[in-house]
């Protein structure tokens, strides 16, 4: 029931790699509209649309940076970070992770992959009946009194670093939601990743306490050297960004690196 | 996994007791086969609609649990709440003349949440990201 398998945690900022990466998915019975970058697809069967959701996207994301990936609802920032962090599988395209090729990955390693690097969402996605400190610590197997004690020193070393140090024994449902966020970002901190996917992680928060989540953000690549890549509609978050890559229709339509 | 398991038990004691008292009640009037049967089947059921636990599950999925750590997190967690109904069934055997059937829906009471455990065990995997139920290209 347990995984067997040790993971490694990624020691510095990760270097990514996404080459002409492609998603589709079937559209809707009925979906005649245009929607976000609709095309027929040549190799289904059957004559079957599917709407493309990214578009060959080429990317390289330098290490210890902060990248915003901006654009419009349905433009593909969401699935572009599923891809990115092992949830779906691009049709074409390959996506690596330093020297770990992410789109090459059999089934059983993806959940191993996902310990690695750090995922936040939009929704805290906190367990409710677990106390705060096992929610940090909630993706680590501890088999023994020794795993578990460390297991514990770390997640309450990164609640300090998120600025929740007294929150450790409190359950989920009593913090506040920019609080409970804090404590999603303490958990995607605990495998030391040196990659962090952050998808609209501000989305559910107010503009003020948005910019201090960004905050927390921006001291984790100082701090941490960590890699991170977030998507976002609200500019005054992607201004904050060393690099901002709009989307449209699953394509990259402007790169503030290219510009640069 | 056992931690889950027995937080979500522990903080929920109504679900707990829910689950366990078809079985006590109905262990302390049984006699007749048929009442044990009906246990059985309420135990499942407000097992099944006590216990959702699917947003839980797929959010411990993205984090890195593997779906055989999913499973055996639901499995444990319905094996504590079958421990605690049998137990509560059990404890009916001291009423005089319910002996038999206490026993019998203890057991029974055990044997249903084992089942149903495995059920939703089986189940998680539809909880897995997309990834993971596919090949690389």
């Amino acid at each position: 029931m347990t995984d067997p398998q040790p993971i490694p945690a990624l020691q510095s900022g990760a270097l990514v790699s996404i080459a002409e990466v492609t998603k589709t998915y079937p559209a809707c019975p009925g979906d005649s509209g245009p929607g976000p970058g609709p095309s027929p697809d040549p190799g289904s069967v059957g004559g079957g649309r599917r709407i493309v959701a990214v578009d060959r996207v080429a990317l390289d994301l330098a290490p210890a940076s902060v990248t915003a990936v901006t654009g419009p609802s349905g433009s593909g920032k969401s699935t572009l970070l599923r891809l990115v962090g092992g949830l779906e599988r691009p049709d074409a395209g390959v996506i690596a992770v330093d020297t770990e090729q992410v789109t090459a990955l059999p089934p059983r390693a993806l959940p191993g992959y996902r310990r690695r690097i750090g995922l936040v969402f939009e929704r805290d996605l906190l367990i409710p009946d677990l106390s705060v400190l096992d929610n940090v610590r909630v993706a680590a197997p501890a088999r023994t009194r020794a795993d578990r004690a460390a297991t514990a020193d770390l997640a309450r070393e990164l609640l300090d670093f998120v600025g929740l140090p007294h929150a450790a024994g409190a359950r989920p449902g009593r913090l506040a939601p920019a609080d409970r966020q804090r404590v999603a970002i303490a958990r995607a901190l605990f495998g030391r990743p040196g990659l962090l996917l952050a998808d609209e992680p501000t989305g559910a928060l107010g503009s003020e306490v948005g910019g201090e989540i960004v905050d927390l953000v921006v001291r984790i690549r100082d701090e941490y050297g960590t890699t991170v890549l977030i998507a976002t509609h609200d500019p005054e978050i992607a201004i904050r960004c060393d690099r901002v890559v709009r989307l449209r229709d699953g394509r990259v339509a402007d790169d503030s690196a290219a510009l640069a | 996994m056992i931690r889950l398991a027995w937080s979500r038990l522990r903080h929920r004691p109504a679900r707990g007791l829910l689950v366990a008292l078809p079985a006590a009640a109905l262990g302390a009037l049984a006699a007749p086969a048929a009442l044990f049967a009906l246990a059985a089947v309420l135990y499942v059921a407000a097992a099944v609609l006590l216990t959702d636990g699917r947003a839980e599950l797929r959010a411990l999925s993205w984090v890195g649990w593997p779906w055989r750590r999913l499973a055996g997190a639901v499995l444990a967690e319905y094996a504590m709440a079958g421990v605690l109904g049998a137990a509560i069934a059990a404890a009916a055997a001291l009423l005089p003349g319910t002996a038999t059937g206490a026993l019998a829906a203890a057991g029974l009471a055990l044997a249903a949440a084992l089942l149903a455990g495995l059920a939703r065990a089986a189940s998680a995997v539809r909880l897995i990201p997309d990834a993971e139920r596919s090949r690389p290209a």
